[in-house]
């Protein structure tokens, strides 16, 4: 069933661009009174809209404001100024709407632990509307898709990190629910599973319309799924648009990336911390952003100075989304997280 | 309507399903207290009152179904809020009271056995007779939500699990001191009678030890009906104001 379908059955009209969410100006401090005045905003001033059939990503580093901004949009936490609007309906005054329409996994999920993936699924499912045995045939096809039939008599409070990970998604699908918003869907999870998540997301985005709000560290897996990313940095959004024209602002930029040999370190560190477009990722892991204009000799003047026999290996590559958060920041996601 | 009993009924057997893997060890704890309690009255203080024997029999039981539920929610919505289960559920389409009554079920289906059990070992250490009538299973949550209810809103309001446990504690001794749970009504000080007027521990207990002993009488309804009305008022005083989201 299509989204449009469902969304009439639920009595709402969508049409293509309706704003499913309108952020405006949300500022969340935590405390009271004087000591909520002068504590660090959790996120300040924060503005923004997402249309009907979007993928939308929020970047940033641990403390950056992403999870405090997502617990806002579905009413978990209240922004102490500003407001949120769902399909038009302000949340505080109508928090029913969130509940409706807003699928939502958090980071760290601890309910229903002590019970069995297809238990946890089937009872989200019909709490959401489903019927019983709708529910039914949803929790036993979910368990399947995401490789949890070995496990399903087990309580999800005795699975690995990656199947509780799985299980936590598969309650925020079951139910088809127009909204869904995801808070780091692929942490803990194998390079395989993480594929498959992106693939179902991007065709879950496709084939029913579903706005998705992803929030993720995962910057370089999650630039083929994203369409438009809103860059976070200590409470403050620093930039927005589509990952294609953020790029395109950086793109006169060449990323250059290199990897030192460990007994190197030091001779190259001297020499790379002279340049103003170098960042250290890691200690033996550099990333140069050379100027498109000139690329060739520039990129050939830091290999020469630095010297290939000092190198493990290098990479020349056109920016990446996380180019773009470094352009915007100053820092790589690492950097801010330590 | 439907829709009310059908969430009630998902979030009671998500309760049940909670308690499944630790039923037995609550049920063995549970009966430990009331029974311990019988052996030293038995050996120590024997009344040979038979009214008071009854008292002391029927509060233990009124004791264990209203306070250990109460104690139970408080800690339980306290560990769902601490650890962000409550988080899960506030982004369902769920009535707030509904969970309260469900978690308040999943307790009284722990504690009712050991209600039971206690029944059945106090007639026997007193030599007493005991009426178990079905009306008893029907009064016991009408009995214990009110307190339930109670327990819920200090577990979703003190900071952390330490306090909200200890607030529960203090409530209970309150509730049990200042109603007729252990004590005929009479033998209450003046103002505590006029206190105990207020609080549905007083006809909870009033209720459930009239039923013990058979006499479903004009008092007995009344106490139901008075039961009913806090119940419903608590009820939506729950749903409009516990705040299960973070200020």
């Amino acid at each position: 069933m299509t989204h449009t379908k469902l969304a009439n059955l639920q009595g709402l009209e969508f049409t293509p661009n309706q704003t499913v969410y309108a952020v405006e100006h949300i500022t969340k401090r935590y405390g009271r009174g004087k000591a909520a005045q002068s504590a660090r905003p959790a996120n300040l001033d924060i503005s923004l809209e997402i249309k009907q059939g979007e993928i939308f990503g929020l970047l940033g580093s641990n403390g950056a404001g992403k999870s405090t901004l997502i617990k806002q949009m579905v009413n978990l936490l209240s922004p102490s100024e500003g407001r949120i609007s769902l399909f038009g309906v302000d949340i505080a005054q109508k928090p029913e709407i969130v509940t409706r329409k807003v699928a939502y996994m958090p980071q760290k999920p601890n309910a229903l632990l002590d019970l069995t993936a297809e238990e946890a699924i089937y009872f989200t499912g019909h709490m959401r509307g489903m019927s019983r045995s709708d529910a039914k045939k949803a929790a036993a096809q979910l368990v399947e898709q995401w490789g949890l039939g070995e496990v399903r008599r087990k309580a999800v409070r005795n699975m690995s990190g990656g199947q509780n990970r799985l299980v936590s998604l598969a309650i925020t699908l079951v139910g088809d629910l127009p909204v869904m918003i995801l808070d780091e869907p692929t942490n803990e999870l194998d390079p395989a599973f993480r594929r498959q998540v992106w693939d179902y997301l991007k065709e879950q985005n496709t084939s029913q319309g579903t706005t998705i709000i992803l929030v993720t560290h995962n910057v370089q897996e999650a630039e083929h799924v994203i369409g438009r990313v809103a860059i976070m940095s200590r409470g403050r959004m620093v930039g927005m648009g589509r990952v294609s024209e953020l790029k395109s602002k950086i793109d006169q930029s060449v990323r250059l990336e290199l990897f030192i040999k460990p007994d190197r370190i030091e001779v190259c560190e001297s020499q790379l911390v002279a340049l103003e477009q170098a960042r250290q990722l890691k200690p033996y892991h550099w990333v140069v952003l050379v100027p498109r204009e000139n690329a060739e000799e520039d990129i050939y003047k830091v290999l020469g100075g630095i010297r290939l026999d000092n190198l493990e290996d290098f990479r020349v590559q056109t920016a990446s989304l996380e180019d773009v958060y470094m352009a915007f920041t100053g820092r790589t996601i690492e950097d801010e997280d330590e | 309507m439907t829709r009310f009993f059908s969430n009630f009924w998902d979030l009671f057997l998500i309760q049940l399903a909670n308690w499944r893997w630790s039923w037995a060890a609550t049920l063995i704890n549970g009966l430990l207290v009331p029974l311990t309690t019988f052996f030293f009255f038995k050996l120590l203080a024997t009344s040979g009152n038979a009214e008071q024997d009854l008292y002391l029999l029927s509060g233990n039981i009124i004791v264990s179904l209203l306070f250990t539920t109460m104690y139970g929610t408080c800690a339980r919505f306290s560990f769902m809020r601490t650890f962000g289960v409550l988080d899960y559920y506030a982004t369902l389409p769920v009535y707030k009271g509904l969970l309260v009554l469900a978690v308040n079920a999943g307790f009284l289906v722990l504690t009712l056995p050991t209600a039971l059990l206690t029944v059945l070992m106090g007639q026997y250490i007193f030599n007493i007779t005991i009426s178990l009538s079905p009306l008893f299973l029907l009064l016991v949550p009408l009995a214990s939500f009110s307190l339930s209810a109670v327990g819920a809103l200090v577990g979703v309001t003190a900071p952390n699990f330490d306090t909200a446990t200890s607030i529960s504690g203090v409530l209970q001794f309150l509730f049990m001191g200042l109603s007729p749970i252990l004590i005929a009504a009479d033998r209450l000080p003046e103002v505590v009678q006029w206190i105990g007027k207020v609080l549905p521990s007083t006809y909870a207990a009033e209720a459930l030890r009239l039923s013990l002993i058979g006499q479903f009488n004009e008092k007995f309804w009344l106490d139901v009906v008075i039961l009913l009305v806090i119940n419903t008022l608590i009820m939506l005083y729950v749903g409009s104001k516990m705040e299960w989201r973070s200020a």
